[in-house]
């Protein structure tokens, strides 16, 4: 009976509402804690004792940018209606964090991530107004840039410092939210919260995959004598990484992709009408 | 249907872009291949002060000649290149190969005199002008380093 009535309730969109192509572009924020980090920032700076300026304990919120694409029913010329939409899009934001040595020296990551997301927004609305709440599918694909900064202000992701390089991660999840947007016909500035989901495995534990070196780059540097002592994943615990790397290694030792908070959108949405 | 066939068509863009972003390191490899003239290169050595010791710039060492083919070697993504070198008895082509993944270029296999091979940062990657940037430190713990040396790759598009 369920089934039966959202097949209807879908079916009806075409009868009493209009369709219409939709753009999206505006700005993000992305608050979120990142627990490998955290255990990497702290260890990192227990590790020495000649810094200037320590990593922050987490990574600051995220900015960015995201666009989105979609198909929307239900905007209604005389008052309120079914709203549905259909959108695929991108959240990209970025953001670092460094230590600074007493010689003037840095270490510096950079965070970068993107969101392949699509969409579906059910709710009600108007030709002015929606309310809706939605679900993601979300590739959910992250790059960090690690580097060393010399004094004379050079920035490094040579094999001179073993952790320097582009470690990347990426999972496949889910994710729900809401949206809120105002406007007037064709245009409407739409608010929007998001959360994308832990991934789980089907056994019920957590699957999570680790920051690992870009296309094995420094493995295959080693292969030719351009890299002796490559490490091919980012170190959750720097101390034991530092002790021992083949050990810290076998005990996985790795910073894992299980950044988590809400993401917070500002964008503005404009509407192609396609029929009436 | 047209309207509708447009939105599949945009969904499987995003979709195929992000199911491929490895891809994106192919992508860059594309837009520098080509010939690059070496306009200079510079050796720089410090002493431990910070105070360079040697600053020798080399003008016009040669050119690199970068194609879009797989290296011989087939090292995961490796593409092949030549090192053209001209001196008092002609021209001479050193083979090498080289991975660029946007931050940093590999160059291996090159038996030239004049030696590149290494693990080089991108300190400018523009359309006609690059500058890959080698260095070397006092220490690989990413302690409180110093830098003894940097060498210097400045190159230019070749005129064709």
């Amino acid at each position: 009976m369920k089934k039966i009535t959202i097949f209807i309730l879908f079916l009806s969109f075409n009868f009493t509402s209009k369709a219409q192509i939709n753009f999206s572009i505006g700005k993000s924020v992305y608050p979120f804690t990142a627990p490998g980090f955290q255990t990497f920032f702290q260890t990192y700076n227990a590790s020495f004792t000649d810094l200037k300026t320590p990593f922050k304990p987490d990574f600051p919120t995220a900015g960015g940018w995201s666009w989105r694409a979609g198909y929307l029913i239900g905007n209604h010329d005389d008052g309120a209606g079914v709203y549905y939409n259909s959108t695929t899009g991108v959240n990209s934001f970025k953001t670092s964090n460094e230590v600074e040595f007493n010689n003037g020296e840095k270490r510096r990551l950079v965070l970068q991530i993107r969101d392949w997301a699509t969409d579906v927004s059910l709710g009600v609305g108007s030709d002015n107004f929606h309310i809706a709440l939605n679900g993601t599918m979300v590739l959910h694909s992250n790059k960090l840039f690690c580097s060393y900064i010399f004094s004379d202000g050079s920035e490094s992701f040579g094999i001179e410092h073993n952790l320097n390089g582009i470690f990347s991660a990426s999972r496949l999840t889910g994710g729900y939210g809401a949206e809120v947007g105002l406007g007037v016909k064709y245009l409407q500035l739409v608010f929007r919260i998001s959360k994308i989901y832990k991934p789980f495995q089907k056994d019920g534990s957590t699957y999570l995959n680790y920051y690992s070196d870009l296309n094995e780059f420094k493995l295959n540097a080693s292969l030719n004598g351009n890299s002796t002592y490559p490490a091919e994943y980012m170190p959750a615990d720097y101390t034991q990484f530092l002790a021992d790397q083949l050990t810290s290694e076998t005990n996985n030792n790795f910073v894992y992709i299980n950044d988590r908070g809400w993401q917070f959108g500002l964008s503005l949405m404009f509407l192609i009408p396609t029929n009436n | 249907m047209k309207n509708i066939l447009t939105v599949i068509a945009i969904i499987w863009v995003v979709v195929f872009t992000a199911c491929n972003k490895e891809d994106s390191n192919t992508k860059r490899l594309t837009r520098h291949e080509g010939r690059w003239t070496i306009d200079y290169a510079n050796i720089l050595k410090y002493d431990s002060s910070g105070t360079a010791t040697v600053d020798s710039i080399i003008n016009s060492p040669g050119e690199l000649v970068l194609f879009r083919t797989g290296s011989f070697s087939a090292l995961y993504g490796y593409r092949q290149a030549i090192f053209l070198i001209a001196d008092s008895l002609g021209s001479h082509g050193y083979y090498f190969d080289y991975m660029f993944d946007g931050k940093r270029i590999d160059i291996q296999n090159c038996q030239s005199p004049f030696i590149i091979n290494g693990t080089y940062t991108s300190a400018i990657d523009k359309g006609r002008e690059q500058q890959w940037e080698l260095y070397g430190a006092n220490g690989n713990t990413a302690a409180a380093t110093t830098l003894t040396g940097k060498f210097v790759l400045h190159m230019v598009r070749s005129k064709d």
